[in-house]
């Protein structure tokens, strides 16, 4: 390794520094986290899966396969026709654990984004407003947090019904409480900053402050939170569709599909049943809370530890 | 600490009545039926027997009557509603259901702590090491993969390949101590490995900051044993963010315990609270979740107190 003197390590550094925009720098420094890459990796093929999956050459996710004497080929083990074998009516497992892609991707990301919608707004408001109006908003999220996720989805679901929309709710709603308190928080620290006091200073009002200054703060740990929250949203509506309590079939969802595996796991049958989607939720699970880790590192190294919770 | 002790006491009564107010209104305020139960058997019912089954069940009154009603006759004579579809007691039942769920919350506390600390402070003593790389990944696995996956591959490895483990048959210790734990192994793996992910990731994490502090730097300048700077002065003071995490391992366990009870066929809150939801039987899953929130609500309180008491510089401010 040649020579270098601090001097042209700085020069070298100054000269290359305006070069980068702040994205690029970002994304340097996050895909050095370890096992980011991977990750990312991983979350990408879920990603084309979910969109492309009517267009790969497989059988239809419903479709029920049977033998040349007409009986389903039911419980079939892996083959070159069926990669990941077939289920009790003879359906193709890829076919399903592909399909099953989009259930998982919209009930994660759709029920982490209700959690930063309706989160953000009350923590901010709390942790400006302070007082009777943040002891009252944080109790009432302290009330939500006392309902373990997936037993309050659960209650939500047996309730509203079991429709996409209605479970994205029902998952959301536990996402809430966390991105509450870390907006408040944020919004506790920034409203005592000088750059607030100058805006009032020149005549700026709470509603302004809280936009310009509050929110755009809070951003990056809420994306966060957002990215771990969507692994929290992929487990509970997996366990909400393995009860039984998630999306109405036939409709696949990963969770369903390691409960049918269930059913055959005495007799040994159909191993292939459930690890596939099994590994599914373990990988999506797993990619999700490295990136929200990698992000938080990146982002905001204070933050570290800060949000341990599940 | 007493002004500490009273605001705290007074926040987690203004939770309780909201969880209160949440659990009842769940079932109430947002569109449902509550006899959805009787109306998907498959017949509608008529206008008389569904006028008849509300008055029966108090449904005919204004919903504050109802809600006064229903708190009213938890806290006075334990009466937490009746089944819609058997119209029996919760209440009898549940106490039932509360034991057989205590024996997984017991005995997976006691492990995730036995198992998560000693594995905290492995990883913290030497961060980055192969050990530390092991205890991380494991955990990692705890959180990521789901409870019932992992116990269907220990069902695989020890009902249908060893055959030495039940998977299903569940009895209480002081009924048949063997079978007891036998039916509760497994149950208790599943659950008891995320609650020690849990608690490593804790431990971990205070152990570093408090091995960073001076009076650790002080003990070894003083010439003390690295393993006594550690486990004696170092580990009194990490180990006590640790008690704060109590109220998110009890969340945890009634989690588990909604998977492990439906895969294991145990009796307890969590398959009660399953079937009853699959039912559609809203009273008891009001009732249901009810308790398992004000037992966190409790749990969490008792964990801030214990942990003012322990901790001196601990003031609510």
């Amino acid at each position: 390794m040649a020579e270098q003197t601090a001097v042209s390590a700085y020069d070298e550094f100054a000269a290359a520094r305006p070069s980068r925009s702040r994205l690029a720098e970002f994304t340097r420094r996050f895909v050095r986290v370890r096992l980011v890459k991977p990750a990312l990796a991983f979350l990408l093929v879920f990603l084309v899966a979910a969109a492309i999956v009517d267009l790969l050459p497989l059988p239809g996710f419903e479709e029920l396969h049977k033998d040349a004497e007409g009986f389903y080929r039911s419980w079939e083990a892996p083959s070159w026709d069926h990669p990941f074998g077939t289920d009790k009516q003879g359906r193709d497992t890829l076919t399903r654990v592909l399909h099953a892609t989009r259930a998982a991707l919209a009930v994660g990301f759709g029920a982490s984004l209700f959690g930063a919608l309706f989160g953000l707004p009350i923590g901010v408001a709390a942790g400006f407003a302070r007082g009777i109006v943040d002891e009252v908003l944080m109790r009432i999220m302290d009330a939500v947090l006392a309902f373990p996720g997936l037993i309050l989805a659960l209650a939500l679901v047996s309730v509203l019904g079991r429709d996409l929309l209605n479970i994205i709710v029902a998952v959301g709603i536990a996402n809430v409480p966390w991105v509450a308190r870390i907006s408040r928080s944020m919004a506790l620290s920034v409203r005592e900053q000088d750059y607030v006091l100058a805006a009032r200073t020149l005549g700026a009002g709470n509603l302004r402050i809280m936009a310009r200054y509050v929110l755009p703060n809070s951003f990056q740990p809420v994306i966060v939170q957002v990215s771990l929250g969507a692994g929290f949203a992929i487990l509970a509506e997996a366990g909400l569709s393995f009860l039984g309590l998630g999306i109405r079939p036939p409709e696949p969802t990963w969770g369903g599909m390691v409960a049918e595996g269930r059913q055959v796991i005495i007799t040994n049958t159909g191993w292939w049943l459930w690890v596939f989607p099994g590994a599914c939720i373990a990988l999506l699970v797993w990619s999700l809370n490295i990136i929200g880790d990698g992000l938080r590192d990146v982002l905001d190294p204070r933050l570290r530890g800060a949000l341990e919770g599940d | 600490m007493s002004a500490y002790l009273t605001v705290r006491v007074l926040q987690s009564v203004f939770v309780i009545i909201l969880v209160a107010f949440a659990s009842f209104g769940i079932f109430r305020v947002l569109p449902g039926d509550p006899l959805a139960a009787l109306a998907a058997e498959g017949e509608a019912i008529s206008q008389e027997r569904r006028a008849e089954l509300e008055a029966e069940l108090g449904l005919n009154e204004p919903l504050y009557t109802q809600l006064f009603n229903w708190i009213g006759g938890i806290v006075t004579r334990g009466d937490f509603g009746r089944s819609t579809l058997s119209r029996r007691q919760v209440g009898s039942e549940l106490l039932q259901r509360v034991q057989n769920t205590l024996h997984i919350g017991v005995a997976t506390i006691f492990f995730g702590i036995l198992i998560g600390v000693p594995a905290g402070v492995i990883s913290a003593i030497k961060p980055n090491s192969w050990a530390d790389r092991l205890i991380t990944g494991v955990s990692v696995g705890g959180v990521a993969i789901p409870d019932y996956l992992f116990a269907l591959l220990l069902i695989l490895l020890f009902t249908v390949t060893w055959d030495v483990l039940p998977a299903a048959g569940f009895a209480r210790i002081w009924d048949d101590p063997i079978q007891s734990i036998k039916g509760l192994a497994m149950p208790v793996i599943v659950v008891s490995w995320v609650l020690s992910a849990i608690v490593a990731r804790q431990t971990r994490s205070s152990m570093l900051e408090v091995l960073r502090q001076d009076y650790v730097r002080t003990a070894r300048a003083k010439g003390l044993r690295e393993s006594r700077v550690v486990y004696l002065h170092a580990l009194r003071n990490g180990l006590l963010p640790v008690v704060t995490i109590i109220g998110l391992l009890i969340a945890r366990v009634f989690a588990g315990a909604v998977i492990v009870e439906q895969i294991f066929n145990i009796p307890g809150m969590g398959l009660w609270l399953v079937t009853a939801a699959l039912q559609r039987d809203l009273l008891i899953v009001q009732a249901m979740i009810l308790v398992i929130a004000v037992a966190i609500v409790i749990a969490n309180l008792l964990t801030d107190i214990s942990y003012g008491l322990l901790d001196p510089r601990i003031r609510y401010g």
